[in-house]
């Protein structure tokens, strides 16, 4: 099985998103990412960017994703892409 | 004829002006009135997955040579530039760009990435910014800007699309 059907569409495009990163298929990535979790990662990491205490790659690197990929996952969860 | 202003893109600004407003990407207006540069660093990030919607705006007016994709160029201050490590490599091989092409407008909209572009004597502008430049030259009419600007709201802090508005309003 190499899918996997999830009611929330910002925490299944990010497993897409990551399993174009790191080789993994969405079905392993999400046995070991908590939704929960990643939310909370995503929010704390933004704080940080928004004190303009890293860029936004660096911030897609810790997430696993690319820059585009970051840009729409902020978009979808409504974060200002931009630190100004 | 004149010739249109050139102006550099880096990925934030070039990927905001492919996916707003949806029905018709401000990119293409923009081509209007100005010629679009961006580096390859950016051309290959920007359009690397072709299932974003702004990826596939993008790599349509690249393949149509519409906007010019230039090889990273190598200058006297690399190791200078390389050594802002808060500066994403995209935005880094703009600021090098930018140095080669000293008659083109440079468009960032990263803190860490503008601040550094001005230490190396560059003048950089953020895309809002830029938009109103635009309607205060005569350039692009007010309507459209204005549809522009709220189109990418989401982007950017309140405050600052607000005072966009206001700019715009007082032209």
């Amino acid at each position: 099985m190499d899918k996997i059907t999830l009611d929330d569409t910002i925490f299944a495009d990010y497993l897409q998103y990551r399993a174009g990163q790191s080789g993994q298929t969405v079905v392993e990535l999400s046995k070991h990412i908590n939704r929960d979790e990643f939310y909370e990662t995503v929010y704390a990491l933004h704080e940080r960017f928004m004190a303009g205490e890293f860029s936004l790659g660096y911030m897609a690197q810790l997430l696993g994703i690319t820059k585009p990929d970051l840009y729409h996952l902020l978009d979808a969860m409504e974060l200002k892409v931009t630190n100004v | 004829m004149m010739a249109k202003p050139l102006i550099i893109l880096d990925s934030s600004p070039l990927i905001t002006l492919a996916l707003f407003p949806v029905h018709k990407p401000a990119l293409e207006t923009i081509l209007s009135i100005a010629d679009i540069a961006v580096v390859e660093t950016v051309a290959v990030e920007t359009t690397a997955y072709l299932n974003h919607r702004d990826a596939v705006v993008i790599k349509k007016l690249l393949d149509a040579g519409q906007i010019v994709h230039h090889l990273t160029p190598s200058t006297s201050v690399d190791t200078l530039i390389d050594a802002y490590n808060k500066v994403d490599a995209g935005e880094r091989d703009t600021i090098r760009l930018a140095l080669t092409l000293p008659n083109a407008r440079l468009i960032l909209d990263d803190v860490a990435a503008f601040v550094t572009a001005t230490h190396f004597d560059l003048s950089p502008i953020m895309l809002l910014d830029q938009v109103v430049a635009w309607v205060r030259q005569g350039e692009l009419d007010k309507t459209t800007a204005t549809k522009i600007v709220t189109a990418v709201a989401s982007r950017y802090s309140e405050a600052f699309v607000n005072h966009s508005k206001h700019r715009l309003n007082e032209v």
